[in-house]
């Protein structure tokens, strides 16, 4: 059996460029014919050598198209890759109007308390402003502007945040 | 391109040799077994002809007249209600479960419990103690024989299905279990998975929700179908909800409607299987009759009474299906297939909230009873390698997330839920005390924040850590979670590299009700734990800055500091122990800022005599070194 290799970043395992921009529909693919190929299932009957290959490199593909299939951990590994730290970074350069809005936008979704229309219109916002943001994070990252990214994605951050928490209390409405 | 193949001594190679593997569902009331046969998947049935083989054991202390002392399926269940101590059915319930988990299970009061050494349940019989994986695996010996039998040859492989929701405890016990009955276990399979594939799904694309309503369990997982890979989004549900709560739900309105007090256990279960025959009636027609040898009073439920007393278990799985959806980051638009699972599922009252929630019939033509084992057969003949050619495969998920013990009694996630397998993740980790040179890894299970509120898996400690000050030793945990669902954690200290590992196997299950109220409860439950962990942080903080500076006084206190500021720190200290126990994070905080400002002329102090101290030494070591030379 080919023993792949771990340390390759998760862009050149999937064989695309480091980019913000990446083809969902092809990572998809990418990722379904190397489990296919790599799934310990596929050695069920073999050595342990082997097991203990695929369980590895299936892990890191697991791994690797959970990083670069969603925006914001694709952009959090980005800047990871740029040797950007972007949780010390945030605690430096926080964006004071940024920081009166997260106050506002939590006190906004306390207040709502179990009124659902508030909460829809609320979550509708919020997904908005999260599209919008990483609109700007790929612009960033298209110009080579990495601080400027560090702080679109710490608000990307934020805003999934806030969206798991809407979520929840509405999941929590009904019924 | 094919291998040489070589044949033990008196075996001849058949030309075209088919490995014989089987499909196992192993369930709550019934199990079934099943294999493909001239590419067919089908169920087997024993000699009677009855594929479903009731998931009882009975154990008596004579031998009956064939010399056995043990009767598995339908004898076994005929023997319930005269001797309901010696016949365990729904062991399934409490696989890989302790003592413990147990007290407040609704379905304990049938039997008589006692613990192993590990606080696992076990039960007391006639013939002595017995546990749950030991009953499994009666169960699985009978289905494992009728395959033998009907194949014509000892097994090469069987698959093995179990709800997706059964966490490591429980994986491990249905492991035991097969390993017990002497079965080459090819793999684990979340059931509701068998069924998707069982209806022949992975020659389609698209998003299939498996509602799994069985007798004990239930089971809603979201899977995506491409080019022939299952990829498992989400999986969710209610491991404590099943057929099994419709009949209890009749049972006890019956006990209220028919003022019935003090049933023994006997009279319990023939109420119990009274109502299980009125709710399969009620599929079929609009009122049933319940009857019973210990009273002359009969009663009758329509089929609208029937569904108002089951309504609110309805929700709940609802609840359960749109909780899953949200965590596969999809909407119940999105869902090209329902696949109903499960003898439950033959509820219309089922069918009709399933339907009107997806918006779309769910799938029901294949037997919802065999549907899991069928799956599973075809999912056997895959791994067993007959059927080399085949593209499908599997991609799970973890169901409930795992972390360790971090300090102050909080929860660190290292692999979070529903979580595709198999998967690696490593963390790092540091000492909290100067000089520490061992660390507990405390493996833990569940959703909440707080210890105390997650299931433990394992403890194991790492030694030989180099004697550091706080902080500096570079701790790394690694967590192994394998195709099968099954974890192994590794720690290794990354300057010297001394590791240490476990592979978990948990004495301890998860409850049924932990399972499905632990995730429910890390939400309910956020606020107060964020709360709490605000606390505990703080109150940590605390302590490390206390300690840390009663052993700086200690040393260099009386050198470095005047008796009145020695007087003035060691009394902020003080202070600062007291607000500890208030628990309030708020003024915790404001001491720990006043006494770190204060105390931060003495660390400068501290920090510049160690430095002197240490270029002095270094000159003493130099002169050494010289004089050695010479």
């Amino acid at each position: 059996m080919f023993i792949p290799n771990l340390d390759q970043s998760y862009f050149e395992l999937f064989a695309f460029e480091e980019s913000f921009f990446v083809d969902n529909l092809r990572l998809d693919s990418r990722f379904r014919e190397l489990q296919n190929e790599f799934h310990p299932d596929r050695f069920a009957g073999g050595t342990d050598r082997q097991k203990r290959a695929s369980l590895q490199f299936s892990s890191f593909l697991n791994e690797a198209y959970q990083a670069l299939k969603h925006p914001l951990p694709r952009a959090l590994y980005l800047l990871q890759l740029k040797g950007i730290d972007v949780e010390n970074y945030a605690r430096h350069n926080t964006d004071p109007s940024f920081l009166m809005q997260q106050i506002e936008m939590r006190e906004k979704l306390e207040g709502i308390g179990s009124d659902e229309d508030q909460l829809a219109l609320f979550l509708t916002q919020v997904m908005d402003q999260y599209d919008a943001t990483v609109s700007s994070v790929a612009a960033c990252f298209d110009l080579n502007d990495w601080a400027k990214a560090a702080v679109e994605t710490v608000k990307l951050q934020f805003l999934d945040k806030l969206r798991l928490e809407a979520e929840e209390l509405e999941s929590e409405l009904d019924y | 391109m094919s291998l040489l193949q070589i044949s033990e001594p008196g075996q001849t190679p058949y030309p075209h040799h088919r490995k014989l593997a089987v499909g196992i569902d192993l369930g709550t009331t019934n199990s079934l077994v099943a294999a493909v046969r001239n590419g067919v998947a089908e169920t087997l049935p024993n000699l009677k002809n009855q594929h479903l083989l009731p998931s009882a054991v009975h154990y008596h202390a004579a031998e009956d007249r064939h010399g056995a002392r043990i009767l598995v399926g339908e004898e076994a269940l005929a023997l319930a209600v005269d001797s309901p101590v010696d016949t365990l059915v729904s062991v399934k319930r409490f696989m890989g479960r302790g003592l413990d988990d147990v007290h407040d299970d609704a379905h304990q009061d049938n039997y008589v419990f006692v613990a192993n050494h590990e606080g696992m349940v076990q039960f007391k019989t006639s013939i002595g103690v017995v546990s749950p994986v030991e009953a499994s695996a009666e169960i699985l010996r009978t289905l494992a024989s009728r395959g033998e039998e009907t194949l014509g040859g000892a097994l090469d492989g069987a698959v093995i299905t179990v709800p997706a929701y059964f966490d490591e405890a429980q994986r491990q016990a249905t492991k035991d279990a097969a390993t017990v009955a002497g079965i080459p276990l090819l793999r684990l399979l979340n059931e509701p998975t068998a069924a998707a594939v069982a209806y022949g799904l992975d020659q389609q694309e698209g998003l299939i929700a498996v509602y799994d309503l069985g007798g004990g369990t239930f089971d809603i997982s979201v899977l995506r179908l491409h080019r022939g890979v299952f990829e498992v989004l989400a999986t969710g549900g209610d491991s404590a909800l099943g057929g099994d709560d419709f009949d209890h739900a009749i049972a006890d309105w019956a006990q209220h409607e028919l003022s019935l007090v003090d049933l023994n256990l006997g009279q319990l279960r023939e109420l119990l299987r009274e109502s299980r025959r009125v709710k399969e009636q009620l599929s079929i027609q609009q009122e049933a009759v319940i009857s019973l040898s210990f009273t002359k009073n009969t009663l009758t439920l329509s089929k609208d009474n029937f569904e108002k007393l089951v309504d609110s278990l309805l929700r709940r799985t609802i609840r359960a299906c749109k909780r899953a959806l949200r965590d596969a980051a999809v909407s119940v638009d999105d869902v090209d297939n329902v696949v109903m699972v499960g003898g439950s599922t033959r509820v219309p009252a089922v069918r009709l909230a399933v339907a009107s929630y997806f918006g779309r019939e769910p799938l029901a033509d294949v037997d919802p009873d065999r549907v899991v084992a069928i799956g599973a057969a075809i999912q056997a003949d895959i791994l067993v390698g007959n059927k080399s050619d085949n593209e499908m495969l599997l991609l799970d998920v973890i169901p409930l997330s795992l972390g360790i013990e971090t300090m102050g009694n909080l929860v660190e996630t290292v692999v979070p839920r529903n979580t595709t397998i198999p998967a690696t993740r490593a963390q790092e980790f540091t000492t909290y005390k100067d000089g520490q040179t061992a660390m507990v890894i405390h493996v833990l299970q569940g959703e909440r924040e707080v210890v105390s509120d997650c299931r433990s898996l394992a403890r194991f400690e790492l030694r030989g850590i180099p004697s550091m000050v706080a902080g500096a030793a570079r701790i790394l945990v690694t967590f192994q979670v394998d195709a099968d669902g099954l974890l192994s954690v590794s720690a290794r200290e990354e300057t010297t590299g001394v590791e240490s590992s476990v592979q978990v196997q948990p004495s301890y299950g998860l409850s049924d009700n932990d399972i499905a109220g632990m995730i429910k409860a890390s939400f309910e439950y956020a606020d107060h734990d964020m709360k709490a962990r605000q606390v505990a942080e703080r109150i940590l903080e605390a302590r490390q800055l206390i300690e840390g500076l009663s052993s700086a006084l200690e040393a260099d206190g009386e050198k470095l500091l005047t008796v009145a500021q020695i007087a003035r720190l060691e009394n902020e200290m003080v202070k600062l122990e007291e607000v500890i126990d208030g628990s309030d994070p708020a003024v915790i905080k404001r001491e720990v800022e006043y006494l770190s400002d204060l105390s931060a002329s003495f660390a400068a102090k501290r920090m510049d005599a160690s430095i002197k101290e240490a270029l002095s030494g270094q000159t003493i070591e130099t002169i050494g070194s010289e004089e050695g030379e010479k």
